[in-house]
């Protein structure tokens, strides 16, 4: 009774829907302007995966600037840049640390990885550490577990600011698409050339030549064990 | 409407959410049918349905064919021969009927009719803002009151594709998930596998081996479904 | 191409031949959203999601802690609750860290060795409840019950009415001690004052602006998340306007739009000014007006509204924006402007805390702003500060309960305190030392760090080491801290994610929502619930209670509350966590509900003519009508309970119903009750003597709270403690200049009660004249991540503890210089007025 020709079910007329045979591009939108630094993002993080101390895959830095009575404190949500020219993935010695072609997240392959560590200075952001346990590289990865499942990251389920907008950027009409195209966004360090995917609006970009050139004070803090930002 | 500019640069329309909604409009629709063949014997009109030649294409397509016989017996026979059948099959006790309720049909559950799992069944329906009504003087883990109940659930699907609500779609499509994974599909298929053993007249083979097929195929696509959706609407 | 699909024919075919639904379900309510899923990162499996609730903070929010292979791996927030709406901080998400905490207390603990000395052995719970119980009989046979002692510092709900209500009602013992003195207790006491009750819940969701006075609820609060993500969302999406008035950037003044970096203690002169403004300026016409009403402005119980209006204006007329300047630091030019600013837009939300309450002169703070709220109309309405609304449980209760008897100790030496409606818990050892109230034989602390978190650490170390002024002392504790260490007997508890309770902090959408705590993994040693060991202690003195165990009492709770019974009871909300009426509507504007005449018109109710009050003199204990009268509503004790309602013109409304003083059922910016203790009635200005006197080269102590921690019990969490260890203190630049510090540089704080070392952060933060430190760091106990210090049967087996990065980093208490003075009003303890000296060492 069966008809090879229905056979084809309902799941391939889904993929067929939604952007067929097109992969995707994770991406995240972050807008400082709602980020409160309640750090929430980091403990969702930091349990999440059972980070162990010392390390951080995500965290949120604050910047302090300004004279009496003059002052501001801006914040600064940091977590893998799941770069589109990811100088990590270019200098890996074996092949652990790819680009996923399916959506764009920059993996790595612990039974592959042999810790020589060169991905960790490669990286401009300082994303990637070593972990005690596995002796491999780890990072970020946009909570694939999560996501694969369809259910938000973790640090972006927790914002109470909704300040994380998280998203597949071939597709148009996802929150992030529409973020990106209707605000001005920034991405850090990009004189790297690493074309990051994750925009920030409002960055406070201050530093400290920007408070010797202006002698306002400014102090930066990463609020981890890395005190200098990278 | 979205323009989706495909690899080759052409573009082509495509409306994702009117084939949610189509196919959503389908399930629901499969599961109001079959929660009315499990639930009462089909009386005159309903079999007059049946019998047009239309509704005979889409059973065959379905991959369900009840036979000459079924299409040449005179209404008024038929209506009495499932009566009949119907009550053999699912009222007759003790002996013989295969009593259509989860609490009973669950492999390692109770066994008892109003057992604990038709408790459990009845607080998710209340949990979920349903009420069950007790006319019928039958439990809420009836087979045809679960149908019913993912009939409703997609039914919510549908409308809120239809609102463009589609948060709301997707929740509606969590509590499918849900409900199947966690009641329906634990206990449905043995069920229908009994039915298919015991009856002998082809309405009911045939009605027992669509709903297998559909059964099947939401096993299959049901948690695929929820992912796709979630990623559809960005909750990635 | 579209494949094709099996069945479209099939429902192409029967489209116009519906099928008929006489179905058996029918949609009585909305699709709830859909719980929390997490997953495994590791293995891909699903984790089992228990909905349960916070308890690192007395928010209390609705959470979902996942377990996977028997341990707590992620605590998340409940999308179904209405009041958190599936949000949580870093402080709750830090809860996975206790249950596995290496230094956790899992078996009762007896001292060995001197108080102090931290020598322990382990007993079994048979030997510790016999122990106790036996010393509890003594007592009770003897007829002394008030010489067993009770202090907790958080205690609500289930546990609140188990052992508090329950328990040591039927014991007979009301020497009971709270903490509220040292947190808000003088904000309560002056809305007590006002309008009857606390909590004020504040309606971000639908204001318009938002003026807040030392509060800081982007990082802390008592109903923190549930009213800080709304908050943000009004300031983002909404672009409502906010202004705090802080004597340092909070994460809250930096969000705002402006900072008013205000003197410490300045904060009654910039309200009163405020009032000034809005009176002098008549922008009370309109919404205020229409409110004062419902107001006592005058002592004449039923006023005119000119003479209500005349009695602001004279009141607040001297103190001029100009006047407040030289008080508060605040230009009058800002002053007028904000003020009008507050008056025009309307709704807005006033927000106030311990900031701008926990000084010398806090009580008419408060009632300051709470006058500030009224006469801009801008109480108990959609976007302004309401009444606050929660769930009623209902729980079994014991019949019979002796008459409890009290060693007056818990409110401070006589007369230091005019009102402590909410006693006087920071002086509960000096008390104790002093000796000529009584002492107890027996002092039980539960979820209360004595030592820690009250001020002048070192005498309540010395009170609780001295045999001689507490013979017996025990500690219920999951944890080892400061006062468990002072113990002679630890009882330990399971954290509250191993924990039963049902639960019921306010709503900021004013419909309550109940929900109930339950373990996400069974208790684990040998920790049980205080609630059950209660009811051991219990039996084994011959109290039948009713109820063996926390869990029974809960459960008997959701049967005995008609709303929680209705939709399925205990099951109901083991599987959900939260409920909510779905038909409830937002409760605004409560004191305006009119009362039938069948409410007071009744034997036992008279009109008390003086106020204008409807009470019940048979509840008030009086003998008769003819009695009540004589001796009346405002003074007859505990009237309170027997209010009923209050007369405006010819009606009779609900009112503001009063709380702990026999307030009238008006909002009462001219207290009575203030008047009969010899202060002014109205809000009124008072210096902080001690700032009054202060020399030029002296600064003022504030201290404050951070997004991370909360006050002592939260630093065993190891992921907050590693975002959180240090609490270097904030000072100006242009005092660190003064002074010759540099950043990083140690430095001396010195006041009259004691001196610490700390380490300086020099920042433009905060006020000239200010020195700034939180209150979490300088634990020389609660475990290794805290304080470096393992507890006596701490163990090994957290690979983390080798990864501590910041051991031997852990900050400065400041609590240690802090004395415990209380507002002269309300007992409130002044946190924020403490006079230091600072020096670079």
């Amino acid at each position: 009774m069966k008809d090879p020709a229905t056979q084809v079910s309902r799941r391939g007329l889904m993929k067929n829907l939604i952007a067929s045979d097109r992969p995707k591009r994770y991406a995240m939108v972050i807008d400082t302007r709602r980020c409160i630094g309640c750090q929430a993002c980091t403990v969702a993080c930091k349990s999440e995966f059972s980070v162990p101390l010392g390390e951080s895959r995500s965290w949120v830095e604050s910047i302090e600037k300004g004279n009496f009575p003059d002052v501001g404190r801006n914040f600064l949500p940091r977590l893998c840049n799941q770069c589109e020219k990811p100088s990590c993935v270019s200098v890996c010695p074996t092949g652990a640390t790819y680009k996923r072609d399916e959506d764009g997240v920059v993996a790595i392959d612990e039974e592959i990885c042999i810790g020589c560590k060169y991905c960790m200075h490669a990286c401009p952001y300082g994303m990637r550490y070593l972990h005690p346990n596995t002796g491999s590289v780890d990072k970020c990865d946009f909570c694939l577990h999560r996501v694969e499942q369809g259910v938000a990251p973790a640090c972006v389920n927790t914002c109470q600011g909704y300040a994380r907008i998280f998203g597949d950027i071939n597709d148009p009409s996802s929150a992030v698409s529409k973020m990106l195209e209707t605000n001005a966004v920034s991405v850090l360090r990009p004189a790297m050339g690493t074309e990051p995917m994750v925009f920030y609006i409002a960055a406070d970009s201050s530093d400290e030549r920007y408070a010797e050139r202006t002698g306002v004070y400014v102090r930066v803090e990463t609020n981890r064990r890395q005190q200098k930002r990278v | 409407m979205t323009t989706v500019i495909a690899s080759d640069g052409g573009t082509q329309a495509a409306d994702p959410l009117s084939e949610w909604m189509a196919s959503a409009d389908e399930r629901a629709f499969l599961y109001r049918l079959l929660a009315d063949v499990f639930r009462r014997e089909p009386s005159a009109q309903r079999l007059e349905e049946i019998r047009t030649d239309s509704y005979r294409e889409a059973l065959n397509e379905a991959g369900v064919d009840l036979g000459e016989a079924f299409y040449s017996t005179a209404i008024d026979e038929q209506v009495e021969e499932l009566a009949v059948e119907f009550t053999r099959l699912f009222l007759l006790s003790p002996g013989g009927r295969i009593a259509p309720y989860e609490s009973v049909q669950l492999p390692d559950g109770s066994g008892q009719l109003r057992g604990p799992e038709s408790q459990i069944v009845l607080d998710y329906y209340g949990a979920t803002g349903f009420v069950h009504h007790d006319e019928m003087n039958d439990m809420p883990d009836h087979i045809s009151a679960e149908l019913e109940y993912m009939a409703h659930l997609v039914g919510l699907e549908s409308s809120s594709w239809a609102n463009e609500k589609q948060e709301d779609a997707l929740n509606a499509i969590r509590y499918q998930n849900d409900f199947f994974y966690t009641h329906l599909s634990n206990w449905v298929f043995c069920f229908l596998k009994k039915v298919n053993e015991r009856a002998e007249h082809a309405y009911y083979v045939g009605f027992a081996e669509l709903a297998r097929e559909f059964m099947e195929q939401e096993l299959s696509e049901l948690s695929d479904r929820t992912k796709q959706a979630a990623q559809l609407i960005n909750r990635v | 191409m579209l494949n094709r699909r099996k069945f479209v024919k099939l429902s192409a075919a029967t489209a116009a031949a519906s099928v008929a639904m006489n179905g058996t379900l029918s949609q009585a309510r909305e699709l709830p959203v859909f719980g929390g899923k997490d997953y495994s990162p590791a293995t891909g499996r699903e984790r089992k999601a228990v909905p349960s609730a916070c308890l690192n903070c007395v928010t209390r929010c609705p959470n979902i802690v996942y377990v996977e292979d028997g341990r707590i791996v992620k605590i998340e927030g409940q999308p179904n609750s209405i009041r958190s709406e599936g949000k949580m901080c870093a402080k709750g998400q830090g809860g996975v860290n206790h249950s596995n905490d290496p230094d956790r207390i899992l078996y009762p603990m007896k001292r060995v060795g001197k108080r102090g000395e931290g020598q322990w052995k382990r007993i079994s719970w048979d030997e510790a409840l016999d122990e106790v119980a036996g010393r509890l009989k003594v007592l009770k046979d003897a007829g002394t019950p008030e010489k067993f002692m009770f202090h907790y510092g958080r205690m609500k709900s289930s546990i609140s009415k188990m052992v508090k209500t329950n328990f040591l009602g039927a014991y007979g013992t009301k020497t009971i001690g709270n903490h509220t003195s040292i947190c808000e207790g003088g904000k309560w006491t002056a809305q007590e004052l006002t309008w009857g009750k606390h909590y004020d819940s504040w309606d971000f969701d639908n204001t318009r602006y938002v003026l807040n006075f030392g509060a800081n609820p982007l990082e802390a609060g008592t109903n923190h998340i549930p009213t800080a993500h709304r908050l943000i969302r009004a300031l983002t999406t909404r672009e409502v306007k906010m202004v705090t008035v802080d004597v340092r950037l909070s994460n809250t003044a930096a969000k705002s739009q402006e900072w008013l970096p205000v003197r410490p203690g300045g904060d009654l002169a910039l309200a009163l000014a405020m009032c000034n403004v809005v009176m002098s300026e008549d922008l009370h016409k309109g919404h205020g007006e229409e409110f004062l009403k419902f107001c006592k402005v005058t002592d004449t119980a039923e006023d005119t509204l000119e003479n209500k209006v005349k009695a602001l204006k004279d009141n607040f007329e001297q103190y001029t924006p100009e006047w407040a300047e030289q008080h508060c630091d605040i230009s009058a030019h800002a002053i007028r402007r904000v003020a009008r600013e507050f008056a025009t837009n309307h709704p807005a939300c006033l927000v106030s805390y311990r900031g701008a309450v926990a000084h010398y002169n806090g009580n008419d703070t408060e009632r300051a702003l709470q006058t500030l709220a009224a006469i801009t109309g801008n109480i108990d309405n959609p976007g302004g500060r309401c009444l606050a609304v929660g769930p009623k449980w209902k729980y079994p209760k014991v019949k019979k309960m002796p008459k409890g008897r009290k060693l007056k100790i818990v409110d401070g030496p006589k007369g230091a305190a005019a009102i402590p409606s909410h006693h006087m818990s920071h002086n509960v050892l000096k008390m104790i030392k002093d000796g000529s109230a009584g002492r107890p034989d027996i002092y039980m602390s539960y979820m209360y760090t004595a030592v820690y978190a009250n001020g002048d650490v070192q005498e309540n170390i010395d009170v609780l080491k001295d045999e001689s002024l507490i013979p017996y002392s025990v500690n219920i504790n999951p944890f080892y801290d400061e006062s468990a260490a002072l113990a002679d007997l630890i009882l330990p508890e399971p954290p509250y994610t191993e924990r039963w309770d049902w639960e019921d902090m306010v709503s900021p959408v004013q419909i309550p929502e109940y929900y109930i705590r339950q373990p996400a993994i069974p208790p684990m040693g040998e920790t049980r619930d205080f609630g059950t060991v209660a009811c051991q202690l219990a039996e084994r003195i011959g109290i039948d209670l009713g109820f063996k165990t926390k869990e029974e009492f809960v459960r008997l709770s959701c049967e005995k509350t008609p709303a929680i019974k209705a939709v399925g009871g205990f099951e109901y909300m083991k599987k959900h966590g939260v409920y909510h009426d779905p038909k409830a509507k937002p409760k605004y504007y409560s004191y305006r509900k009119e009362l039938k005449p069948k409410d007071y018109e009744k034997a036992t109710v008279i009109l008390d003519e003086a106020t204008g009050t409807y009470w019940d003199w048979k509840k008030a204990k009086h003998k008769s009508a003819e009695a009540a009268q004589k001796k009346g509503y405002t003074h007859s004790k505990g009237a309170y309970k027997a209010y009923v309602g209050q007369r405006i013109g010819n009606k009779v409304y609900k009112g503001f119903k009063p709380d702990k003083l026999n307030k009238s059922g008006y909002f009462e910016i001219y207290s009575g009750l203030m008047k009969d203790k010899g202060f002014n009635p109205m809000p009124t200005w008072y210096s902080i003597p001690e700032h009054d006197k202060m020399g030029d080269n002296d600064m003022i102590m504030t201290t404050y709270k951070v997004a991370t921690q909360i006050h002592s019990r939260s630093q065993n969490c190891k992921y907050l403690t590693e975002l959180y260890h240090d609490n270097p203190a904030w000072i100006n630049p242009l005092d660190a200049e003064r002074r010759g510090i540099i950043e990083g540089d140690e430095v001396k704080v010195k006041s009259e009660v004691g001196e610490i070392t700390i380490k300086a952060r020099i920042t433009p933060a905060v006020k000239p004249g200010v020195i700034a430190i939180s209150h979490h760091c300088g634990h020389w106990e609660y475990g290794r991540y805290a304080s470096g210090n393992k507890a006596p049967m701490g163990h090994e087996d957290d690979p983390d503890l080798k990864r501590m990065w910041w051991k031997g980093n852990h900050g400065a208490h400041p609590n240690w210089i802090i004395p415990n003075a209380p507002d002269p009003i309300n007992g409130q303890l002044r946190f924020m007025d403490t006079v230091v000296q600072v020096m670079k060492i």
